[in-house]
């Protein structure tokens, strides 16, 4: 689009201006602030807005109009696009118009009003690139966000002419100069085919709900078809099965029939075999019969030849026994006569024996005479000397009897007398001493204690005086301890008492105690002092020994009796015993001829051994004679015994013969010997006749074969029975069938069957097409999507180039920016790194929104290109960075319109460009 | 005697045609008109045979397309052939052969059965008195009576020749002198005789010879054979004949359904096709590749003159331009609904859609589009795999996925679709 002249009336702040433009070129439209710069770029909006009729009282209308005014918006351009120049004017609010004006082109002179007007321009405008009439103006204070150029077909249309420069194959581009269509950017064949490809695809590429929907159908009705075949299917299948039923029925009667003739046949065969095998039994039974009687002649018969044979038999026998017999007596005869000699000779030996054993007796009671005698002998001198060791001993016993002293006694004195004496020694110590002594035999009578103090010839003393006392009272001096109230009376005249101290007393009384102990101690004993009784002890002592010296004699003489006597006593011997024995051998003894007796005893005992041998001599021969008639004895009782048996076995034997020959007697009586044999010879002729006709029986019956017979009639009349039962099997299978065909509903089976063929068929060529028409919209769309996407990638590369080219003019050599595939900056390379468009700065992001601007317009061919509108930019600008980008500006607009509105013009001094002031 | 009786066989009444089923939406129903008119022709048969003189109307096999026909056909059928007024005679074929449960024993039809029509469910000999007619129809001569003997199938799959037995049967009554020489004697049979093309390897055939040579020993003056739906053998003097369907079932039926009048006269055999069927199937195959062969496709789908009762498969071969292509498709849908079926040969139709480089020029895009329809038209290009390395930049990249390259047909579409979208865009922004 290329704007020639723009004019505005009654909008905002203006009342009436016209913008004339050149047709390239920059143009600086300058004013001061609020002057309605701005105003005539919204003015040139609301004429282009297709939507907004003349009619319209939308805000941005309202708000147009001068405040406080009912004047008319008029506003009016004079433009070309698409190569047809055209006048277009809207008067909003107050008398609304629109007008159209073709000032060239096929519809030049042509001039529309009203809506067709609008319309017609709004079909007009569709040819202009709207995305980038939009991106070629930076307005005052505008957004500063990255914006993308891809749906700018005129910039994509450059883009591929810059790719096609450096592509040597040009064929897949179309001429970019026929490219004047109403979808130069494909959008509406995009929407198309998306809508298209949403009619059958789901946006993921699914099936959609139509496709999805006739599919299933599809595959619902084909298994249906399939089930409703399967139905019909099943009714011939039970055809089938009745026809095999039938086949097999006809087949079976047939084989019925057959199996019925065969088993009658067979029924009559068996008929016939019963008769013939009931004849063989009977001739079996016959001939059974037959040889039962021959068995019995022929028992009779070899019974009678048995008893004959058996009576000779016991007549052989009867003879041999009596032989035997005769014989045995004999022999008992001789053996008797051996035995009489054999006892005889016995006899005489024994009466030897006899006489020897009395010659015997009597030397041995001789020998014993002489012994016991000596014995006697003896005995007595043993009694004599054991008698007077008794009293020795008796005598002794009673010394040490009479003598009570013991150890024991003697120790409790010795212990007594000690205590005494240390009693005495302590009154004595205590007891103050008096001292009497007399100076002259004359002196004067002195009693102590009443004790006459005697001359020293009365020698007696007092019998209450203590021994010291009389001892003292001899040696004519008294010398004592005053242990006691001691009275001393002189001469009758004077009675001295002294009285020691109680201590003394007490001393005295352990004194007194002590002489008590002691003659306690010695009471026993029997003496009267200490010594007296060990002297007893000693005595005492002595005769014990004697007792036991006289006890060890009496014992060992005692012990020599015992062998005498002989230890059969079995204890200890005691002279009584031996006094016993003694009378019992004088008792014993054999009254003998005392004249008669040997000289000694040895010679006795000699003879008593001559005797002895004797008579074993004769005990000898008497027991071989004894054993001698034993022996025949022996003999002579076997003898008897043999004689014995042989003539009970000869009675035996006679008995037998006895009753043979009755028993044969009888059975003759009975049935004599011919008769028998005749029996016999007929009986045989029976048997072989029975026999005969048995075998000739058997022979028949074999002929028939019963088994066969009875085997081929069973076993075709089981056949028959089975196949009967399979016959009537098979009719209830085919009445079930028959039945069962008949309850399947073969004609609805069929209709529905042929009906969902017919439902199948249309479904599938209705699915067919539309199958092929959902593939060919899928594969339109995704060739398409492909091809375009694959395209915008290709535009980046030229994009890029010109932005760089442009922006390094501006950011220095090092610049670099990353175009995405909407031909968006995206990011700038600055200082070695790359940073998004938010992080650069807001002077940054102006400048490179204005390079990415001015670089789209430099691309776009003139033809297709549109105003580049700079509304106060670079506001955010330095000087440096702003006079770089106005020279790129200015540069720029040579082949392009570029229309700067400013409040300050002094900024584009420097620059080749139309000012056109606003006032 | 001349005898003059109708020869039909595969009726096939019931029969549906997937592709003739309703299509969405539409009032017409293709298949309730072909069902009927299947029925309908069973009528005009009668009006024929009635004027023809006709002593019988034999029918051989597959009177019904399935045991499962439903009760509104057999008695649609019963009603139709009771319009015959003359004896009808039906034989049991492979569709509805005397198997357990068929349709002969269906209470449906046992009801519905007119006493006009005898069902052929033995090979015991039927013996029809023709001069006993009144109007003297079917034959001419004294001592007319015809011996109809019906070789009915016992299942759908026959295990042997099912003839043999017939032809014993008869032999041995020649034998014993039991084959009256005043009377006619017809076989009415079902399958396949050996040679005919078509046949599967193992099928069972009915032996040919021992046809050939019962006719030639005079035990048989007329063999109707039934099972192809084709006329044959075209020589109208033969006496062992397949007579062809009433209504056409396939494509490779040349014209439409006929009913074979066949006149016996001293044993000579003359038969004659009556039309009686109103359905055509048809194929449609054309050479494509200019604007022009688009217009004769469009004037010869124009030019059948009951479209109703038109079956057409087209195959279409050579190439057009993605708008050519569009042109054929609009002719081909507008022709649809004329057609009770038109579609497509499955296995034959190949005609594939050319990028036009002048379709592309035609178009005002911007360059990226411009080179996605260039890599479409490469990728649309019959004899291309893709896009060629001499296109710019998009070569090099390529489509970046490792996805299978779209298919001819789906690139010719997108182009077809991008023409589309483009005329709509300039469309409305002209009318702006």
């Amino acid at each position: 689009m290329r704007l020639h002249r723009l004019h505005v009336e009654n909008f905002k702040s203006i009342s009436s201006r016209t913008l004339t433009l050149p047709d390239s070129g920059l143009v600086i439209a300058e004013g001061l602030n609020e002057v309605g710069k701005t105003s005539m770029v919204e003015a040139l909006d609301l004429l282009l807005d297709s939507r907004l009729k003349a009619g319209s009282k939308a805000t941005r209308v309202r708000q147009a109009q001068p405040y406080g005014t009912d004047l008319p918006v008029v506003v009016e351009a004079e433009m070309t696009v698409g190569g047809v120049r055209l006048r277009h004017s809207k008067q909003f609010l107050c008398q609304p118009q629109a007008r159209l004006e073709f000032l060239s082109g096929p519809r030049s002179g042509q001039i529309l009003t009203g809506e067709e007007a609008t319309d017609a321009m709004a079909t007009i405008w569709k040819g202009t690139d709207d995305t980038l009439w939009r991106a070629l103006r930076l307005m005052q204070a505008g957004s500063l966000e990255a914006f993308s150029l891809r749906s700018s077909t005129a910039l994509t249309t450059a883009l591929d002419r810059a790719v096609c420069h450096q592509s040597t194959d040009d064929v897949a581009t179309p001429d970019p100069g026929s490219a004047t269509g109403a979808d130069r950017d494909g959008e509406s064949l995009l929407a198309a085919v998306q809508h298209e490809y949403e009619q059958y695809w789901t946006p993921t590429g699914k099936p959609g709900k139509a496709l999805k929907a006739a599919t299933e159908e599809l595959d619902a009705l084909q298994t249906e078809y399939l089930g409703a075949q399967q139905k019909v299917a099943e009714v011939d299948s039970v055809v089938a099965d009745l026809e095999a039923t039938r086949e097999d029925l006809e087949a079976q009667q047939k084989v019925v029939g057959g199996l019925r003739v065969q088993a009658d046949r067979d029924a009559a065969d068996l008929t016939a075999l019963e008769a013939v095998e009931r004849a063989a039994t009977e001739a079996a039974r016959a001939e059974k019969d037959a040889r039962r009687d021959l068995d019995g002649v022929v028992r009779a018969r070899d019974d009678r030849s048995a008893a004959v044979r058996e009576l000779a038999e016991a007549r052989q026998q009867e003879q041999t026994a009596g032989a035997a017999a005769s014989e045995a007596l004999a022999a008992v005869d001789q053996v008797e006569a051996e035995y009489a000699e054999a006892d005889r000779a016995w006899r005489a030996a024994d009466d030897q024996v006899r006489r020897d054993r009395t010659a015997w007796e009597e030397a041995r009671r001789r020998a014993a005479a002489l012994r016991d005698r000596a014995r006697l002998d003896r005995l007595d001198q043993l009694i004599s000397r054991l008698s007077t060791l008794q009293s020795e001993l008796r005598k002794a016993e009673g010394e040490v009897a009479s003598n009570p002293a013991s150890s024991a006694a003697i120790t409790s004195a010795d212990t007594a007398e000690k205590t005494l004496t240390e009693a005495r020694i302590r009154l004595d110590s205590a007891s103050p001493r008096m001292t009497l002594t007399r100076l002259s035999d004359q002196a004067p009578q002195l009693t102590v204690d009443g004790v006459l103090l005697a001359a020293p010839e009365a020698g007696s003393g007092s019998e209450t005086t203590g021994a010291e006392d009389h001892r003292a009272a001899q040696d004519q001096r008294i010398d004592r301890p005053i242990d006691r109230s001691t009275t001393v009376e002189i001469d009758r005249a004077w009675r001295i008492t002294v009285t020691p101290a109680s201590d003394v007393d007490d001393l005295a009384r352990q004194v007194q105690d002590a002489e008590a102990a002691l003659a306690k101690a010695l009471e026993p004993i029997g003496a009267a002092s200490v010594e007296q009784a060990r002297d007893l002890l000693d005595k005492r002592r002595r005769d014990q020994a004697a007792v036991k010296d006289l006890r060890k004699r009496l014992s060992r003489e005692l012990a020599e009796a015992g062998t005498e006597v002989g230890s059969d006593l079995g204890e200890e011997v005691t002279l009584a015993h031996i006094m016993e024995l003694r009378d019992q051998i004088v008792a014993a003894s054999v009254p003998v001829d005392t004249e008669d007796l040997p000289q000694s005893l040895s010679r006795a005992d000699e003879q008593v051994a001559a005797t002895e041998s004797e008579l074993e001599a004769s005990e000898l021969e008497e027991k071989t004679a004894r054993s001698a008639r034993d022996t025949v004895s022996e003999r002579r009782g076997q003898a008897k015994a043999s004689a014995s048996g042989a003539e009970s076995t000869l009675r035996a034997v006679h008995e037998l013969v006895d009753r043979l020959e009755s028993r044969l007697a009888e059975s003759r009586r009975q049935i004599s010997d011919e008769d028998l044999a005749e029996n016999a010879r007929a009986a045989t002729q029976a048997h072989h006749d029975a026999a005969d006709h048995l075998e000739r029986a058997t022979q028949e019956l074999a002929d028939h074969a019963p088994e066969e017979v009875r085997e081929a009639a069973e076993g075709s009349a089981r056949r028959f029975s089975r196949a009967t039962e399979r016959l009537a099997l098979a009719k209830s299978h085919r009445a079930e069938l028959t039945g069962q065909l008949r309850g399947l509903d073969r004609e609805g089976r069929q209709d529905t069957c042929d009906e969902l063929a017919g439902r199948l068929h249309r479904a599938g060529i209705e699915t067919t097409a539309l199958t092929r028409r959902a593939e060919a919209a899928r594969l339109l769309h995704d060739t398409l999507i492909r091809h375009r996407d694959e395209e915008h990638r290709r535009y980046r590369e030229p994009f890029t180039r010109e932005i760089e080219r442009l922006g390094r003019a501006v950011f220095g050599g090092d610049l670099a920016v990353h175009v995405d595939d909407s031909l968006t900056v995206t990011q700038r390379l600055l200082n070695g790194a790359w940073l998004d468009w938010d992080q650069l700065s807001t002077g940054a992001k102006e400048q490179l929104g204005l390079v990415v601007r001015l670089a789209t317009a430099q691309l776009v061919d003139p033809a297709d290109g549109v105003p580049v509108i700079l509304d106060d930019a670079l506001v955010y600008s330095d000087r440096v960075r702003t006079a770089r980008v106005l020279k790129e500006v200015a540069t720029g607009s040579r082949s392009n319109q570029v229309i700067v509105l400013t409040s300050a013009p002094e900024r584009y001094d420097g620059l080749d460009a139309v000012h056109v002031p606003f006032r | 005697m001349t005898l003059t009786f109708l020869h039909t066989s595969d009726w096939q009444l019931g029969m549906t045609r997937h592709y003739l089923a309703r299509r969405r939406g539409a009032e017409d129903d293709p298949q309730a008109r072909f069902s009927s008119d299947r029925i309908d022709a069973v009528r005009r048969m009668g009006e024929l045979a009635r004027d023809r003189h006709c002593a019988f109307v034999l029918v051989a096999g597959d009177v019904f397309e399935t045991q499962n026909v439903s009760r509104q056909v057999i008695s649609r059928a019963c009603s139709a052939m009771a319009s015959i007024g003359l004896p009808v005679l039906l034989l049991p074929g492979n569709h509805d052969s005397l198997e357990p449960g068929c349709i002969w024993d269906r209470a449906d039809f046992v009801q519905a059965c007119p006493d006009n029509v005898t069902v052929l469910r033995d090979s015991a000999p039927i013996r029809i008195d023709c001069s006993a007619s009144a109007d003297g129809a079917g034959s001419s001569g004294s001592g007319g009576a015809v011996e109809i003997i019906g070789v009915p199938l016992r299942s759908r799959h026959p295990s042997a020749d099912p003839v043999a037995p017939a032809l014993d049967e008869l032999a041995e009554r020649s034998e014993r002198g039991e084959l009256d020489a005043d009377v006619m004697r017809i076989l009415v049979a079902h399958g396949q005789l050996p040679g005919l093309s078509g046949q599967d390897a193992g099928e069972v055939v009915i032996d040919k010879a021992a046809l050939d040579a019962a006719v030639a020993d005079g035990l048989l003056s007329y063999v109707a054979l039934g099972d192809r739906h084709i006329r044959w053998p075209e020589d109208p003097s033969s006496p062992i004949r397949y007579c062809g369907t009433q209504e056409t079932t396939r494509f490779t039926d040349p014209g439409r359904g006929s009913v074979d009048l066949v006149e016996i006269d001293e044993d000579r055999v003359r038969a004659t096709a009556l039309p009686v069927g109103r359905w055509l199937h048809a194929r449609v195959s054309r050479q494509m590749s200019t604007e022009e062969d688009v217009d004769a496709l469009a004037a010869e789908l124009a030019s059948f003159d009951d479209p109703a009762r038109t079956i057409i498969r087209y195959d279409l071969h050579g190439g057009l331009t993605v708008s050519q292509n569009a042109r054929l498709e609009s002719v081909l849908d507008s022709q649809a609904e004329n057609f009770a079926s038109l579609e497509p040969s499955e296995d034959r139709h190949d005609l594939v859609v050319l990028p036009d480089t002048e379709d592309l020029a035609g178009l005002d895009l911007p360059s990226w589009a411009a080179s996605a329809a260039q890599e479409l038209t490469e990728w649309a290009s019959p004899a291309g795999s893709g896009p060629g390395l001499t296109s710019t930049g998009s070569a090099a990249s390529g489509p970046t996925t490792s996805s299978p390259p779209p298919t001819a047909s789906t690139a010719a579409d997108a182009l077809g679709l991008l023409r589309r979208l483009t005329d709509q865009i300039s469309v409305t922004g002209a009318g702006r």
